[in-house]
């Protein structure tokens, strides 16, 4: 959570369990934390090379230089990134799954359906 | 486009001992489609979520086979496929987008799901209050939806009567409109739950009838991939350029610009479409939606390189003059390819064209349910219900009506554009996702300051230059491929609005937000809480 969060958010009631709340809060931050950093690191992964190889075949030729035969240096750029991207992805999910877990609650239908906007936000009526 | 040549009667790939099996394949495939429809009407959803999400319960991998299915529609399978055997390097470019636009949903889809949200409406409304930032949403919804459903819709009409050996102007007018109507019904009753079994069965059936026609060129080069990719560079329009940039087609002068501006659109627009969006909130938890993307992540990478390999496939063993003798943009290709990978007469060629024919049937079934579906559900929940005093009843009639009347005006502009290019309609629809939703969802999510007033300036700005840099575009005139070829009033000169539009948005979201002196700091920590955990703020306390 934000750093400067306070242990009950504004505008709820008051909870004597400060400690429990505080220490929750922090756990969110470290969980936010984890999961950034694991989505930075598949972003990186990805958008690098995707973006190198898109800016060079827009204005470049490199990407048609032979390796092998037919085979192009594009066309090896291509099928690393697929490779690429499928790898990263695993870990990133593992990384993610990893952080988020005990944290994080499933939504059923029927809390949706009691919802009602409140300011501009929607909270689950119980 | 495809229209001109396909419509001219001279094109018939699939030959006369095919045709009846593959009409009768059509035939079984309506049948059986009907028949899962009726199914699906008997079981009564009770409520909207239910309807709309499956009750937020399908398992991470039946949903991650469900959004795989979303990406294979019928234009990424055949206009792909065929930018691929005709532009070799570069088509090859375009088929990643579709990996890559994956890659922009799976590091939002967490926040999206957790958010509680399941339309635009609602993730419009996470951090802007009243009934504007729902009507905008639903702008864009349509804005995105429409385009969408009448390119799929008039492609459908077109492969299937080629399919059926009469691509004439009456049948594909009468495919497209019987295709819509029953795409209309679909949408109209199957729900969520119903169109994502639509989707996890044109998956594995998609992939292994791409693998087993590729399989089949490769063997009709002694099993030698290095002999059907030289193959495939020697009988391409252009030897020497195919594997390198540069063969697809550019406005003069920017062209490489364009080009940038033109993947960037495709990434974000191909990822952010409201069917998507929906998905991921069917999911039973942030992290199970996250586990789906991952999913559909390798099943599309799977689809990315058969699609490849199909393309090349198709310029070996046909050749690019053959395949523009057919179709100048090659989207007949793969059809082609169907029916010249075996000897004629034989009964392997006939079941190979039947069932790329299924798998055409089931691609446009699935792909256009999905976006008339999620298009009938912002209307019904965005602006029927929202903020009004309506029954659940009331809601889920107003969804099968607004899912009949999207499938109706549809199927309507699909055949009275049938003889004309509508590649504006597919760069207005990926241009809007693109530059409406991305900044708004990024703001949303990560900007603290984003306000009300910041939201309606983006998106009702982004929606503005898209739709204006459209019409300006070499999309809609002075070029041979416009809508209007011998008209001039191309003055953008880029193919890609969002090349303007997307910087444009992101800076009026800010200008909004900024000059506006609303604060939202405690709106923002609460619902930065909830995208993290799912969770409502002050719960966990209340409980213990």
């Amino acid at each position: 959570m934000h750093p400067h969060l306070p242990p009950t958010f504004p505008g709820l009631p008051p909870t004597p369990r400060h400690t429990r709340d505080a220490a929750q809060v922090q756990h969110v931050d470290s969980f936010r934390k984890r999961l950034h950093s694991a989505q930075r690191a598949f972003l990186v992964a990805n958008a690098v090379p995707y973006s190198v190889g898109i800016l060079l075949s827009s204005f470049t030729d490199i990407p048609g230089v032979r390796i092998s035969g037919h085979v192009t240096l594009g066309m090896v750029w291509v099928v690393a990134q697929c490779v690429v991207f499928v790898g990263t992805a695993w870990v990133c999910e593992i990384r993610s799954a990893r952080s988020s877990d005990p944290t994080e609650e499933p939504l059923a239908a029927t809390e949706v359906s009691g919802a009602a906007p409140v300011g501009g936000l929607r909270w689950w009526t119980r | 486009m495809t229209v001109d040549i396909l419509s001219s009667a001279v094109l018939d790939p699939v030959g006369p001992d095919a045709r009846r099996p593959v009409i009768i394949a059509f035939m079984i495939i309506i049948g059986l489609s009907l028949l899962w429809l009726f199914t699906l009407a008997a079981v009564e959803e009770n409520t909207p979520e239910k309807l709309y999400l499956a009750n937020r319960s399908l398992s991470p991998l039946f949903n991650g086979f469900a959004m795989a299915g979303e990406q294979i529609s019928v234009v990424a399978l055949f206009t792909l496929s065929g930018g691929i055997a005709l532009f070799g390097y570069d088509g090859v470019i375009y088929a990643m987008d579709c990996l890559f636009g994956l890659a922009v949903l799976l590091l939002l889809a967490q926040k999206m799901h957790n958010s509680g949200c399941y339309t635009l409406g609602d993730l419009f409304s996470m951090r802007a209050s009243g009934t504007a930032p729902r009507i905008a949403a639903t702008m864009v919804t349509l804005a995105v939806s429409m385009p969408l459903l009448i390119v799929q819709l008039r492609a459908a009409g077109i492969s299937a009567a080629v399919l059926i050996g009469r691509p004439t102007d009456g049948v594909e007018v009468l495919c497209t409109v019987l295709i819509g109507c029953l795409i209309a019904c679909f949408a109209a009753v199957a729900g969520l739950r119903g169109n994502s079994f639509l989707h996890v069965v044109k998956v594995p059936i998609t992939v292994v009838t791409l693998a087993a026609v590729s399989l089949l060129a490769v063997r009709r080069f002694d099993w030698d991939p290095g002999s059907l990719l030289s193959a495939a560079v020697e009988k391409s329009v252009k030897p020497d350029g195919y594997l390198k940039p540069g063969l697809w087609p550019r406005v003069p002068h920017l062209g490489a610009v364009d080009l940038v501006g033109a993947h960037v659109v495709a990434v974000l627009g191909l990822a952010l479409v409201p069917h998507m969006i929906l998905r991921i909130s069917a999911s039973q938890s942030g992290q199970a939606a996250r586990r789906s993307l991952s999913i559909a992540s390798g099943l599309i990478a799977l689809f990315v390189l058969l699609l490849i390999t199909a393309g090349f496939a198709a310029a070996a063993v046909l050749g690019g003059a053959n395949i523009l003798a057919v179709d100048a943009s090659g989207e007949a290709a793969q059809i082609q390819l169907a029916s010249s990978v075996l000897s004629d007469g034989s009964q392997g060629r006939v079941a190979i064209i039947v069932v790329v024919a299924c798998v055409v049937f089931l691609a446009v079934l699935s792909t256009v349910t999905s976006a008339t579906f999620a298009a009938a559900v912002s209307c019904a929940h965005d602006v029927f219900a929202s903020g009004k005093d309506r029954t659940e009843p009331e809601e889920m009639r107003a969804l099968r009506v607004a899912a009949v009347v999207m499938g109706v005006v549809g199927l309507s502009a699909a055949a009275a554009l049938h003889r004309y290019p509508t590649q504006f309609l597919a760069s207005l629809s990926l241009n809007v996702a693109a530059s409406c939703i991305f900044p708004v969802l990024i703001y949303s999510f990560f900007w603290r300051r984003f306000n009300r007033r910041g939201l309606l300036l983006s998106v009702h700005g982004g929606l503005s230059l898209c739709a204006i840099l459209t019409i300006l575009s070499p999309t809609v005139s002075g070029t041979r491929m416009a809508l209007f070829p011998d008209a001039h009033f191309n003055w953008y000169p880029f193919v890609s609005p969002g090349l303007v539009a997307l910087p444009a948005t992101f800076f009026l979201g800010w200008l909004g937000s900024v000059t506006s002196r609303d604060d939202h700091e405690l709106d923002f920590r609460l619902v930065e809480y909830r995208l993290l955990t799912g969770k409502e703020p002050g719960r966990e306390s209340a409980r213990t």
